[in-house]
């Protein structure tokens, strides 16, 4: 299989690919880190453990390794024309220590008897758990090389069968093939031998070049070849990630594989632009492009939770969504209409204005009807004149709501544009999604109860509301001034104005206009706040403010006159206003009699129990009796002694 | 082949392969009905429907990537590079669990093991099931041990483990390392493997952090390590001990919060949902905030809280070592709370706290009724006689604690105290008339008003979320934040007070503490049977009354189905599969059938205490209905087969048993009805064979 690169991608070794590789990283993630060219090679470079405590090393001349357990030898060891590749010079992305996230390394080195110019760049995806490799090869001469590239992996142990990314069985005999919507292929071992399996992705599933497989009959050794052809001056590039899990079936590999490659798109693939369009293995539709999100993706909260439990992206084209194998691509009739039977009343909109349609899916699903504004309708939908011409040249003449899965409108400008005069939407039992403003007065306040007392919140100081997920029931509040409770809600009704009353008991969640990708992220409440550190964004928290138990931060002061720290034998009055912070400690105290560490501006520390039972806490307007042994920490906002 | 209910420890009373019987009677061989004879009354309960196979044991991996395997016994084995070499071994009082043939549900996922009876052991039944958390990577056990026999039995329960060399260290979820017993926060034990050992390490979840049951661990050289339990089991009685043991990466810290992140998802609080719930009732090492609630959560503040050994002569305490003995009198103790002025007779009096030099805010004074007020005090002639005849003035501004003699009156309310209610303050107030005390409180799916004469108990919460359980005596329990007016009490010696509902802590009514004489152990709670439908939710809370809704739709794969509330048995939730937004129930009815997919209704409408309340169905864990509601046509059905089985003809009769039998539990309480009312013996007779087989 013989592929021809073409100029003008000539990218030298050295700066172009170099500073496209790093270029990528920092556009997507995070803020440029110079690159350290390493005036020596190791002969391995430091084993890193992945989130999910896979182990991965890379030696010197790039051949993969997995750590301190040698369940694979070296993998995706790299020849050229059948000789290894040597590395040369090794520069690394990372400033030299891997993050969270994950370590970039190049390696780059010249084949002496073909005159190509190789380069490895190996991504640790520590976070995803997976290793991209990208081989660039370069040909600086005049005159168009053929090359033959191996990958070839090597196991300790034999397997026992190669899949298929689909899980199927591969043949036995050397030279398998994938198939035709595999986009890569599974090392699976016999469960008993309790050995990781690797996984590898490969190629894309369409109009991409996939590699010869060959194997060993030791079942030992597996080669993955490309044959390229590449013309004076272009570069050609291969991009595989190989990924070390566990398998229960090697019908899982899919799942598994899902995080780096989803329905014919690499996901976070770490490739810059330029780079891109010399990778043969996939094509340039592979790779995530601008023009594939919504204009204001963060706005549609709720259709955009739909699709990323799919696992899908909107496009420029219609899609009927009928499962993850079946997607008919098209135009909708632009004339098409709905009406939708919600609990708000009969509401109709014209499909231009309409981001998706969730059906019955033939089995009396509730229907939705996204809307490019963010609202969302639940109900029976009536269609009228919505067809659809597939591009495949046939057209589907009625959609019927009640018998569709999913249907994505197109992108288009509008989306993300809230109703006028919305600054909030509101989100109800059944899914509704409607747009309020918070100076409709007639909508009312919103009422609750917090452990510690009933309060009435005003619209407009409201950052966020939802349902908190957790073994018990309840809500989180996050007021504007940064406060966080959970809270149960109170209020009888609320005035929706031409859409009616709905009682405040349905509301599931409510957020304001913008707050962006910030509506679906929940507080931890499985991790107890025992500090303001473990404060979920700590670094938002309102000052002064109160930390509480149950997780709840109250912006605000305390207002006794004094507080009273028992120690020994005496009691130290303390006023409030002279604290920088109090803490409770994690070493001494029990629940009931908890013992607190309080800083004062003067700059001394004192240590014990407080007198008093309960607390006064301010806060916006209002004052709140809290037991002592709800107290967490209080932060004055004061600065102490220099 | 007719479905008949026989517990598999009936089978293996009776001699029979439990390998070829399910948890139904259904022999996997064919062949005629099981006749069997009554279950064992002290048996281990079984998980209602349940259908057991025999199992395929082996290697399973779960959804982390974790190898497991699980052998015969239940002990793990090792799986390649695994760190252990033989996990969770069982042992009572030192005796190796040895189990008949392994069986497991009908899906796979859990294994049942009965265990074999030991020698030494006798009276003692033994059941391990095991489960996949596939989702967590981890493996949960239950450990079911039931006392046979008239006596109590204390047991030693230990769970072993071997690793295939030395592990590097062992440290608790508290960062501990090295502990020979879980203290009073911590819950479980990482294992960090050694240098020659795989990159996973091995958690084990042992007790939830509240719970007073906890294990002792032994360390053997770092190869082995055994954690050991002490039970004690009343006669009758079954307990359930619950762990579980998971593959973690290692931390690469072992700071507070990178713990965390490694020991929450295993907390025992999560583990819980996993339990059946006719097992998770009977769990001895998980208690949380709330949970239980009753008569003991008054006991922090009691004169026994006061780190005085009581006896039978006055104690006075100066700090943590000075206890004098004696004989304490007072002239005159006058008492000053916030709600007004009284004079307190100093017989009634169990124990004053006193202001200790300014230490304390108030003084603090503990009746014999078990009232206790703040406040300040003023105690003519307040005299403390020792034991060797010297004499002591005291005042309450300088008092430490005095703690009166033992007396028979001790915690013995009025007879007209129908709750005492406690403050964060740390009062205790007897309330007289519970029907007059009127609450209010928001809970998840509506607002609660209610009297005291309606509550069981009322539990603080003051963890994650803090607020307040209330148990109510038609057996419904709800978590609340309270609201409303100040609570109107009548304390007896101080009159009416107003309690501000903010400061309140937690409540015990008289039913209460009946309750808990009622129980006959520790791990009983003494609760009455619950009638009605209830739901049940995360939290613990339970919802009782009648379903509200008309009718329940199922979206099944294929189709929608309409049932009637009435017709369900059981509406159990699921989870929310990968990929979706609502859960999947699993429905069984009490006609027989049993139906699995989402509910189309978005809530589940219950009425409580006079008003609707609508609860999504994301938050119901369960919809039971206790006692069926028998249609008309079923009930005629039922009368005719009764009748039949006085027939003449032995196949006319058989054929009518068999009927009964499949009609189930819906035919139950008109079955009990004639066993007591029929006069044919031989009605009779199949009417008792009917019911046993039910049981």
């Amino acid at each position: 299989m013989k592929f021809l690169i073409h100029p003008p991608f000539f990218f030298a070794l050295t700066a172009g690919i170099l500073l496209a590789l790093s270029g990528q990283v920092n556009s997507q993630e995070k803020p440029a880190i110079e690159p350290i060219t390493l005036k020596e090679i190791p002969d391995k470079f430091e084993v890193l453990q992945d989130a999910k405590s896979y182990e991965w090393q890379v030696n010197k001349n790039g051949a993969i390794l997995s750590g301190n357990t040698p369940y694979f030898q070296g993998a995706l060891t790299l020849f050229v024309n059948g000789a290894p590749f040597e590395s040369s010079k090794a520069i690394r992305f990372d400033g030299g220590a891997a993050t969270d996230d994950g370590a970039l390394l190049a390696l780059t080195g010249k084949m002496e008897a073909d005159g190509i110019e190789v380069m490895r760049h190996v991504f640790f995806d520590l976070e995803r758990s997976g290793l991209r490799v990208v081989d660039s090869f370069t040909n600086p001469s005049k005159s168009p090389k053929n090359v033959r590239i191996d990958l070839k992996s090597s196991f300790q142990y034999p397997w026992q069968d190669l899949h298929g990314s689909g899980g199927q069985l591969l043949g036995t005999k050397p030279g398998a093939g994938l198939g035709p919507r595999d986009f890569g292929l599974v090392v699976k071992f016999s469960q008993a031998d309790g050995r990781n399996d690797t996984l590898f992705v490969t190629s894309g599933e369409r109009d991409a070049v996939k590699p010869v497989i060959s194997f060993a009959s030791n079942n030992r050794e597996l080669t993955l070849s490309y044959n390229l052809s590449i013309k004076p001056g272009a570069t050609a590039s291969i991009l595989t990630w190989a990924v070390q899990r566990n398998l229960r079936t090697a019908g899982d590999a899919e799942t598994e594989l899902r995080p780096f490659y989803t329905r014919r798109r690499l996901i976070r693939p770490m490739v810059a632009e330029p780079l891109v369009k010399s990778v043969i293995n996939f094509d340039a539709q592979s790779f995530p492009g601008e023009g594939a999100e919504p204009f204001d993706l963060e706005a549609l909260v709720n259709l955009n939770e739909a699709t990323a439990r799919r696992g899908l992206n909107r496009r420029e084209e219609d899609v009927m969504w009928i499962s993850a194998e079946n997607q008919l691509p098209g135009t909708l009739n632009p004339e098409a209409k709905l009406t939708v039977s919600t609990p708000f009343g009969e509401r109709k909109t014209a499909i231009a204005a309409v981001a998706a349609i969730e059906g019955g899916g033939g089995i009396g699903r509730k229907q939705k009807v996204y809307l490019r504004n963010g609202e969302v309708w639940a109900g029976e939908v009536v269609a009228e004149n919505l067809s659809m011409k597939i591009d495949e040249g046939w057209d589907v003449d009625e959609i019927k709501p009640e018998e569709l899965e999913l249907l994505l409108c197109r992108i288009s400008k509008i989306d993300g544009t809230p109703p006028a005069d919305t600054d909030v939407f509101t989100e109800f039992q059944g899914g509704n999604v409607i747009g309020i403003s918070s100076k409709n007065e007639a909508i009312g306040k919103l009422g609750l109860l917090s452990p510690w007392g009933a309060d009435e919140v005003q619209l407009a100081d409201v950052a966020r509301l939802y349902y908190a997920q957790g073994p018990t029931p309840k809500f989180r509040l996050e007021r504007t001034d940064g406060s966080r409770l959970t809270v149960f809600l109170s209020g009888e009704t609320m005035n929706l104005g031409e859409l009616g009353d709905a009682n405040w008991s349905d509301l599931v969640r409510l957020w304001k206009v913008g707050a962006g990708e910030n509506v679906t992220v929940q507080d931890d409440l499985s991790d107890i706040w025992l500090e303001f550190d473990d404060v979920v964004d700590s670094g938002d928290l309102p000052s002064p403010a109160c930390l509480l138990a149950g997780n709840n931060v109250l912006a605000g002061v305390i207002k006794n006159d004094a507080v009273n720290l028992v120690a020994d034998r005496s009691v130290t009055p303390v006023n409030p206003q002279d604290v920088v912070e109090i803490r409770r400690s994690l070493a001494a105290g029990t629940d009931r009699m908890p013992v607190f560490e309080v800083e004062l501006q003067s700059g001394d520390v004192l240590t014990g129990t407080l007198r008093e039972r309960m607390l006064t806490i301010e806060s916006a307007g209002k004052e709140w009796q809290v037991p002592v042994q709800h107290f967490v920490g209080y932060r004055n906002g004061k600065g102490g002694a220099q | 082949m007719k479905s008949v209910t026989v517990k598999i420890l009936a089978i293996a009373a009776l001699g029979l392969d439990p390998a070829i019987v399910d948890a139904q009677g259904n022999s996997g061989t064919g062949g005629s009905s099981l006749q069997s004879s009554a279950p064992n009354a002290n048996a281990a309960p079984t998980v209602r429907g349940e259908t057991l196979v025999p199992a395929a044991m082996g290697i399973r991996t779960d959804q982390r990537g974790n190898s497991w395997n699980i052998e015969n016994n239940g002990t793990l084995g090792r799986v390649g590079s695994s760190m252990i070499n033989s996990g969770v071994s069982l042992l009572i009082n030192n005796q190796q669990f040895y189990t008949y043939q392994p069986m497991m549900t009908k899906d796979g996922s859990e294994f049942v093991l009965q265990g074999r009876q030991a020698s030494t052991l006798q009276g003692l039944q033994m059941m391990r099931r095991i489960k996949v958390l596939e989702k967590e990577g981890a493996i949960r056990y239950l450990e079911i041990i039931t006392n046979a026999t008239s006596n109590p039995a204390n047991i030693t329960l230990s769970l072993r483990s071997s690793f295939s060399g030395n592990f590097k260290s062992y440290l608790t979820d508290q960062g501990n390392t090295g502990v020979v017993m879980l203290g009073e926060r911590e819950s479980a034990v990482l294992v960090t493997p050694g240098s020659s050992q795989s990159n996973r390490a091995f958690l084990f979840s042992l007790t939830s952090a509240k719970s007073a049951l906890k294990p002792t661990i032994a360390s053997q050289n770092r190869y082995g390590l055994t954690f050991q339990y002490n039970l004690s089991i009343p006669a009758g009685q079954t307990v359930v001990l619950a762990h579980a043991v998971a593959q973690v990466p290692v931390p690469q810290a072992f700071d507070r919060k990178s713990l965390a992140k490694v020991f929450k998802p295993l907390a025992m609080e999560r583990l819980m949902a996993s339990i059946p719930s006719e097992f998770r009732k009977l769990v001895v090492n998980f208690q949380s905030d709330g949970a239980t609630g009753g008569a003991s959560l008054l006991s922090s503040t009691s004169v026994d809280a006061l780190g005085v050994e009581r006896g039978r002569r006055d104690v006075l305490a100066l700090g943590g070592e000075t206890r004098l003995i004696g004989t304490a009198s007072c002239a005159e103790l006058k008492f000053a709370t916030q709600h007004g002025e009284a004079v307190i007779p100093f017989e009634n009096v169990a124990a004053i706290v006193g202001r200790k030099g300014g230490v304390r805010d108030v003084a603090r004074v503990f009746l014999k009724d078990g009232q206790v007020f703040s406040g300040e005090g003023d105690a003519t002639e307040l005299k403390f006689v020792m034991a060797s005849g010297g004499k002591m003035n005291l005042n309450l501004q300088s008092l430490d604690r005095l703690v009166r003699a033992v007396d028979e009156k001790d915690e013995s309310w009025g007879a007209d105290v129908s709750a005492m209610i406690e403050t964060y303050a740390g009062d205790r107030i007897a309330v007289t008339s519970a029907d007059a005390v009127q609450m209010g409180g928001q809970t998840a799916w509506g607002p609660l008003n209610f009297s005291l004469e309606e509550v069981v108990w009322l539990a603080p919460l003051d963890d994650e979320p803090v607020g307040h359980t209330i148990e109510f005596k038609g057996g419904s329990r709800c978590f609340a934040f309270l609201a409303g007016a100040p609570l109107v009490v009548n304390s007896g010696i101080f009159g009416e007070q107003n309690l501000d509902v903010a400061g309140i802590r937690a409540v015990v009514t008289r039913e209460a503490r009946e309750r808990a004489e009622k129980a006959t152990s520790g791990y009983g709670n003494g609760d009455p049977a619950i009638l009605q439908p209830y739901l049940t939710t995360g939290g613990n809370q339970r919802i009782v009354g009648p379903i509200a809704d008309a009718k329940l739709t199922i979206l099944t794969n294929s189709q929608t189905i309409e049932v009637a509330p009435e017709e369900v048995r059981k509406l159990a939730n699921t989870g929310i599969p990968d990929g979706g937004t609502t859960p999947v129930f699993q429905l069984e009815l009490w006609g027989g059938g049993v139906l699995s997919g989402v509910l189309a209704n978005d809530t589940i409408s219950i009425q409580l205490r006079g008003k609707e309340w609508r609860v999504p169905v994301r938050d119901i864990a369960e919809l039971i209905t206790p006692v069926p509601q028998l249609a008309a046509e079923a009930e005629q059905s039922i009368g005719k087969l009764i009748r039949t089985l006085g027939d003449e003809k032995w196949q006319t009769r058989e054929a009518a048993t068999e009927e009964l039998v499949e009609f189930g539990y819906l035919a139950k309480s008109v079955l009990e009805e004639q066993l007591r009312t029929n006069p044919d013996p031989e009605v009779r007779r199949r009417i008792e064979r009917i019911l046993q087989v039910m049981e």
